[in-house]
Formats: structure tokens, C-alpha cells, sequence
């Protein structure tokens, strides 16, 4: 019999890792219909025997399934992501897919992460329908999250060396591309809110196409989003 | 000193991890063993009792006091189930039934000598009642007892009292297979492998330990019978008129049970006005008085036979005998006395096609008494396995089997169509209690409120804008707030959020609706110690996919359909698993 502390979970453990509340795993134990052992009057589960059990019966096993709707919005910066992205300056090319091109082979990129394939999704994304936000901006990025390689969020601003047609709704050509590489849906979606609360600045398009610089750029995110966390707590 | 203290708490946590250091399927075939034993001895015990006292207590016609004996002895059974042991009086199975379908087949130890010494006081007297009921519960109280002390689990205490059930089954009628199928078919419900080898076991051992006390005998001598295809066909006319008798009797028990709480509050009155009428139709009837097997012995033997009249007399005698006994309280059981009238049904059916059809060669009267017996059981108990098995073993012949078969099946199916319910299971019906194994109702009733209950939700106070509950939702997992007045703590309503889009798409009422004018404030609520059938039904009619759940006028959280959904299918897994 295992002894290994390392293998002993408790009720409240074992019920998380089957998906039942403590009070029906408690009758589970009662009725016997679960392996279970006593050791000084507390019940204790052998982690393999009960993962083994849960399996055999078809329960599904959510040790790694995380609490639903856990991201915190707090904990999502565009300026943090800004940051680890970089920022590029005369990007060159005429059309989509060159730009595209230049811009993954420029930026700096977690060793991790395949370029071509990263490429291809964000060309095959554009296929779809442009990203062009309007006024000049573009965000380009995979259709879904890519599988390995980024750990956190990542927006390279990336300013081109000419404005360029991107096939926006406007049909104002583009100056400005942010790629987003996100490592879920979720975190996706709020750097885009949140970039879409900062192009509802007045200003804040102007100042983009002045070419900004990294800290000049930066901190005028923060100011936008501090604004932004603060009319939602209200 | 210190080592004695070590081996002590060494063997403590031996027997309450006894089924990780063992196979479980061995440990209960092994304990089915001693629960073997004790049933049987169980059932010599009140077998030897009851004809030491009828050789006491001759219940005779010439004693004076003639008629008031059946009534002396309900008293005295009453006084020892109520006064002596405090337990309820009247039918002992369906208590069994109802302790392995809710309580895990927990059964208190006194049960294991109340109903026995209760049914003794009851058959002695000349009540008409059988010992098996009262010895069925001894040994499910044994069997569960010897469960609970080495800490069994739920479950297989509950294969325990199934052991106990069917050692006192096949002890008392020397039946091994009899008790077996007693077991599963009326009392567990389920035949599963874990249930049926233990079971087995027992059902060999406690058969065994009768033998060695009391020698093998048949209860009823073993007689050929020829039979050939008239008979055969004849037995369609018998499994009718005995599924008018089974009907009959059930009815009058329940008839005479609901009459007599009526009638007379105080138990002891109840059980001595029953036993008078039994001592008034001894009076004229004295085969209806007792378990009755002399009766059937001679009858089978051929050498009991009144005429159709006077059988048919007897018929309703006995009907009315065994409901006074039985429906006022006396501890017996139904067993015994349904034998006795299928026995007559069967003597009073070969009398009548004897009458009607002289010129064809009939079996004789007590091969149709058999077949009358099993159709009786098969029909009072809805068992028909238990009839067909219980009559091949206490008859000791086999080439009665097919009417035996047909009579059985029949007659079942035919009380079914009459009375869903049984004599054993009417009681329980009636309260809903009634959940046999692997059934949509016993999964729902396993499963608790508090098993699925979501608990640490948001609430919302009533006067909260839709703008703010926007902003709320808009970092929030929730599906549905309950809304709750701070100073109150009173519930007002559920806001569901699927309910309400239209309001959230729409701006411009953002400032103008608050959240009470947007909540489901329907009167459903829940409390935590619901049935979730009731909780079902709610969502099955529609209504609402989740419900509010209120302890003491206090919100503890919400039940929504799909957690019962969630829980129900891994109950549903676990349940089936063995």
C-alpha cells in the first residue's frame, strides 16, 4: 500500500478533483461506494487508487481543470503587454502578407514560438476579414491561441514605414499594427477592450501618429486604462 | 502494556479498513457465513418454540376459554413489541424493505428477538399468522448487526441484511433456493453478482445448520403427481381464482389495518377486539387458527378433503382470520397464511372441476393444492420466482414444474394488473419510499440538496440600477444573482441573466429599471432537507432553470438544473458500478 505522503488528499481535495461537493462525497464514503481509507478517525484517498477509480467509472478527473472565469482584469495590462512586445519603428511593404512577413521576422518572439506557423495564422486570419480597426490601425493576430510558447500576453506596435490599404472598414490605410499573441481567448479579448477604450480617447490616434516613443507611448496607455479600471469600479 | 495498546489500535484499524486489506467480494462471502448460522439458529429457534408452546397451549375446541386465546395472545404480542422492546407493532418486512432502500439496511439488534417472541405470543394463541416475517427480520437484524460491528460500509451492510434475510428464509422451510431468490426478488430488487454469491453462502450454511438440528425433512411429504395437458390447461382457470384471493386478502388486511386505527385508538384494544373476532371464527373454522401447515400436510397427502362448500367457507375464514390478526397489530407475517389459502383455493378448484368435468382423469386435489399455494405467494408477494422455487423445494418434486411455472407467472401478473403494489410494498408506496435499486427515483432520492448546492454567490440589494448590475456582471462568473436586502438579509428574488438580456441591450434604460423590477420572484422555494423529485418536477414543468435554496428564512444559495444533471449522471455511474 502506497505510503507516500505525497499521495494522500484529503475530502475537500479529493471531492475538487472529482467535480461533487464535499457533502455528496461524504455519502459516496458512508454508502462505500468509493475506496477510501480511515487513518486516526479522518478519511484520507490514495490519489492514484482514486484517480485509477474515477477513471474506471468514467468521472472525469479535473485536477487541472482551472475555476471558470478566473482572469482577473486587474491582472491584464496593455501597457505590461506593450512592454513585452517591444516597439518597431519603419516596418516596410505594400501589401498584407509582406508586411505581415517583415513584422514576424523583426519582432522579438519567445524562443518557443514557431514564426512560420505564427505567419500563416495571422495571414489565414486576415483571409477570414481584415483586422483593421478603423482610423488607421490595425491588430492583427492568430485566430486561436497558439499552442506553446507564450506564457503571458504579448502587443508588439509596430509602425510602418508608409500608411499601407489594409482593407479596413474606413478604408483609411493603416499606420500602426499591434500584434496580439495572447495565450488564451480570454486575455485576448480584454487587451482588445482595452485597446479599444484607448482609440476612444480623444487623442489618442493623433498622438499615435506622431510616431511616439516607447515611454512616452506607455504611460500614456497606463493613464487611459487607470481611467478605464476606475469607471468600472464605479 | 505499551504493545498490548499497539495491537489494540493494529486490529481497530484492521477492521475499519477491512475491505482495503481484503478483497471485498471474499470478505462478504466469509461474514456470510456466521449470518448464516445465526439465521438458522434464528429460525430452529422460533420453529422449536412454536411447537413446544402448541404442545403447551393445546388451542383446542374444548377448552372454554376457547375464543378469547387469540386474543390473549395479540395482547401479549403487542405488549412485547410496544412495551418490552418498543418497536412499532403490525407488518415487520416492509420496515425491512424500507431500512435497505433509505437507511443502508441499518436495523436495531432488539429487532432480532422482538418480532420473534412476538409472533410466538401471536401463533401459539391460535392467530393466524406465519413465523417467516418475524424470523426475516431477526436475521436481516443479525446480518446487519454483525455489518455494523465491523464497521461495514452502507452497501454492503446492505448485502448483509440480505444474507440474514435468506438464511432465515431457507432455515425455516429448508429451502436454500427459496430464501436466495426471497432475498433478491421481494427485499434487495437487484440481482448483481456482489449480492448473489454472499447471499448464497449464507442460504447453504443456515439450511445446513437447520439440518443438523432438526434433520432434513420436506415440510410436505413428497407425493407423484401425473400430469398431462388438461391439467395444464385447467391451471389457467386456477391462476384466475387464486389471483382473486391474493387480491382479496391484501385488500381485507389493508381494509381491516385502516378500520381498526379508526375504530380503536388505543393499541392494545385494537389487537384484543382483532383477536376475539379470530377466536369467534376458530370457533366455527378451527383449521384457519395458527401457521395452518397440519392443514396443508393433509390436504397435500390427500387426506383432507371438506366438501366445495364448506373449502370455499374456509377461503373467506381464513381471508378474515389473517387480516383480524395481522391488520390489528399482532407480530406474524402473510407468508404462512397465504400458503394456506392458496392450498384451499387449489383443493376447492380441483373439487369444482372434478364436478364439472367427471369423465376426465384429473390430477388429484393436492397436486392443484400445491400449484393454488405457489400462485398465492407469486400473487400476495408480486414473486412469482420465490413461488415457483419456494413450492419445488418444499414439495421435494420436480415434475410439477410446469403448471408450477405457468400458475406462478399468471397469477402475478394478474394481482399486478389489480394491485400495483404488494402487501410488502403498499405501505411504502404510499409514502413514496418505495425506491428500488437503479431506479430514477432512488438516484434522485440519494442525491441531497446540499450535494449540489452553489454556494458564495453575489447578492444584489433591490435598489441596485441596471447600469451598476452591468458593470457587475461584467467581472463576474455568475449566471444568476440572488437579490438580497442588506439589512433584512430577506430574499426578494433571483435575477437569471439569460432572462434579462433584452434590458442589458438597451442603454438608455440603464438608470431607469432597478434590479427588483428585473428578478424572478416567483413563491418556489427550496429547502435544504427537500426531495429532489419535488425540485424536478419544478424544472421539468419548465418553470425555471434554477431555484432558490432557503434554510430558516435564509438564503443558503441556488440549485440549478444542471448540477442535478451533473450529480445525477455520476450517481448514475457509481451506482450501476457494482
Amino acid at each position: 500500500m502506497p505510503r507516500n505522503a505525497d499521495h494522500r488528499i484529503d475530502l475537500g481535495e479529493a471531492a475538487h478533483f472529482l467535480g461533487i461537493t464535499p457533502h455528496a462525497l461524504e455519502r459516496w464514503i458512508r454508502q462505500g461506494t468509493i475506496p477510501c481509507r480511515q487513518s486516526d478517525g479522518e478519511i484520507v484517498f490514495s490519489k492514484p487508487q482514486l484517480k485509477a477509480w474515477a477513471s474506471s467509472h468514467n468521472i472525469n478527473w479535473q485536477e487541472d481543470a482551472k475555476p471558470p472565469a478566473s482572469v482577473d482584469p486587474q491582472a491584464v495590462s496593455l501597457a505590461g503587454a506593450m512592454m513585452a512586445g517591444g516597439f518597431y519603428h519603419n516596418i516596410i511593404g505594400n501589401d498584407k502578407p509582406v508586411i505581415l512577413k517583415n513584422i514576424v521576422s523583426t519582432i522579438h518572439l519567445p524562443e518557443e514560438v514557431d514564426r512560420e506557423l505564427l505567419l500563416k495564422r495571422l495571414i489565414e486570419r486576415e483571409q477570414l476579414s481584415s483586422t483593421g480597426l478603423g482610423h488607421g490601425i490595425a491588430v492583427p493576430h492568430p485566430r486561436t491561441p497558439l499552442k506553446s510558447g507564450v506564457e503571458s500576453p504579448i502587443v508588439s506596435t509596430c509602425f510602418l514605414d508608409a500608411p499601407v490599404d489594409y482593407d479596413t472598414i474606413d478604408g483609411k490605410p493603416v499606420f500602426v499594427l499591434f500584434l496580439m499573441v495572447s495565450p488564451n481567448t480570454k486575455v485576448h479579448l480584454q487587451l482588445l477592450a482595452r485597446l479599444g477604450f484607448c482609440l476612444r480617447d480623444d487623442g489618442f490616434i493623433d498622438f499615435l501618429r506622431k510616431q511616439p516613443d516607447s515611454d512616452a507611448l506607455c504611460r500614456r496607455v497606463e493613464q487611459v486604462e487607470k481611467r478605464m479600471e476606475k469607471a468600472r469600479g464605479a | 502494556m505499551n504493545s498490548a495498546k499497539r495491537i489494540l489500535r493494529l486490529i481497530r484499524r484492521i477492521f475499519e479498513n477491512l475491505f482495503l486489506f481484503f478483497d471485498e467480494h471474499f470478505l462478504l462471502i466469509l461474514f456470510g457465513i456466521p449470518v448464516g448460522i445465526c439465521g438458522g439458529l434464528a429460525s430452529v429457534a422460533l420453529n422449536r418454540s412454536i411447537h413446544l408452546a402448541s404442545s403447551l397451549l393445546p388451542v383446542s375446541h374444548s377448552h372454554g376459554l376457547f375464543i378469547f386465546f387469540p386474543a390473549i395472545g395479540a395482547l401479549l404480542s403487542i405488549f412485547c413489541l410496544s412495551a418490552v422492546f418498543r418497536e412499532s407493532a403490525g407488518h415487520a418486512v416492509p420496515l425491512v424493505i424500507h431500512s435497505v432502500t433509505r437507511k443502508g439496511g441499518l436495523l436495531q439488534l432488539r429487532s432480532s428477538l422482538s418480532h420473534l417472541i412476538g409472533c410466538l405470543c401471536t401463533i401459539s394463541f391460535g392467530g393466524s399468522a406465519g413465523p417467516e416475517a418475524p424470523v426475516v427480520v431477526s436475521g436481516s437484524s443479525i446480518g446487519s448487526n454483525i455489518a455494523r460491528l465491523f464497521h461495514f460500509k452502507e452497501r454492503q451492510r446492505i448485502v448483509m441484511v440480505g444474507c440474514g434475510i435468506a438464511a432465515a428464509i431457507s432455515a425455516i422451510f429448508n429451502a436454500p433456493i427459496a430464501g436466495i431468490v426471497f432475498a433478491v426478488e421481494v427485499i434487495l430488487g437487484e440481482w448483481a453478482s456482489v449480492n448473489l454469491v454472499p447471499i448464497a453462502i449464507a442460504s447453504v450454511v443456515a439450511t445446513q445448520t437447520s439440518r443438523i438440528l432438526q434433520g432434513n425433512q420436506i415440510p410436505f411429504d413428497h407425493r407423484v403427481f401425473i400430469i398431462d395437458t388438461m391439467d395444464i390447461i385447467a391451471c389457467l382457470g386456477l391462476a384466475v381464482l387464486v389471483s382473486v384471493a391474493a387480491v382479496l386478502l391484501s385488500k381485507t388486511l389493508f381494509y381491516v389495518e385502516h378500520a381498526s386505527k379508526r375504530l380503536f385508538r388505543n393499541i392494545y384494544m385494537r389487537g384484543a377486539a382483532g383477536g376475539l373476532c379470530v377466536g369467534c371464527i376458530g370457533w366455527f373454522a378451527p383449521d384457519v387458527l395458527g401457521e395452518g401447515y397440519e392443514t396443508i400436510r393433509a390436504i397435500i397427502e390427500d387426506l383432507y378433503a371438506p366438501p366445495l362448500l364448506f373449502m370455499t367457507l374456509l377461503i373467506f375464514c381464513k381471508i378474515a382470520a389473517t387480516s383480524l390478526t395481522l391488520g390489528t397489530g399482532s407480530a406474524g407475517g402473510v407468508f404462512a397464511p397465504a400458503l394456506v389459502i392458496g392450498c384451499f383455493v387449489g383443493l376447492a378448484y380441483s373439487e369444482m372441476i372434478n364436478a364439472l368435468w367427471p369423465a376426465n382423469a384429473w390430477t388429484s386435489g393436492g397436486c392443484f393444492a400445491l400449484l393454488g399455494m405457489a400462485g398465492m405467494i407469486s400473487g400476495v408477494l408480486h414473486a412469482p420466482l420465490t413461488g415457483i422455487f419456494l413450492i419445488v423445494e418444499i414439495t421435494g418434486g420436480y415434475e410439477v414444474i410446469l403448471p408450477l411455472i405457468l400458475v406462478s407467472v399468471l397469477a402475478s401478473t394478474i394481482t399486478r394488473a389489480y394491485m400495483p403494489a404488494s402487501v410488502y410494498y403498499r405501505e411504502l408506496m404510499e409514502r413514496g419510499q418505495l425506491l428500488r435499486p437503479r431506479t430514477d427515483a432512488r438516484i434522485l432520492a440519494d442525491i441531497a440538496i446540499l450535494d449540489i448546492l452553489k454556494e458564495d454567490l453575489e447578492p444584489l440589494p433591490p435598489e441596485m440600477t441596471l447600469r451598476e448590475f452591468v458593470n457587475r456582471i461584467k467581472n463576474s462568473p455568475q449566471s444568476h444573482f440572488p437579490v438580497i436586502d442588506p439589512e433584512t438579509e430577506k430574499f426578494h428574488g433571483l435575477v437569471l441573466v439569460d432572462m434579462v438580456q433584452s434590458y442589458l441591450l438597451s442603454p438608455e434604460l440603464y438608470d431607469a429599471i432597478v434590479v427588483e423590477e428585473i428578478m424572478e420572484s416567483s413563491d418556489i422555494r427550496i429547502s435544504p432537507n427537500d426531495n429532489l423529485l419535488r425540485v424536478m418536477d419544478h424544472f421539468e414543468q419548465g418553470r425555471t432553470e434554477v431555484l432558490p435554496v432557503i434554510d430558516r428564512d435564509r438564503f443558503i444559495g441556488t440549485v440549478s438544473k444542471a448540477d442535478v444533471l451533473a450529480q445525477y449522471r455520476k450517481e448514475l455511474i457509481v451506482q450501476m458500478a457494482h
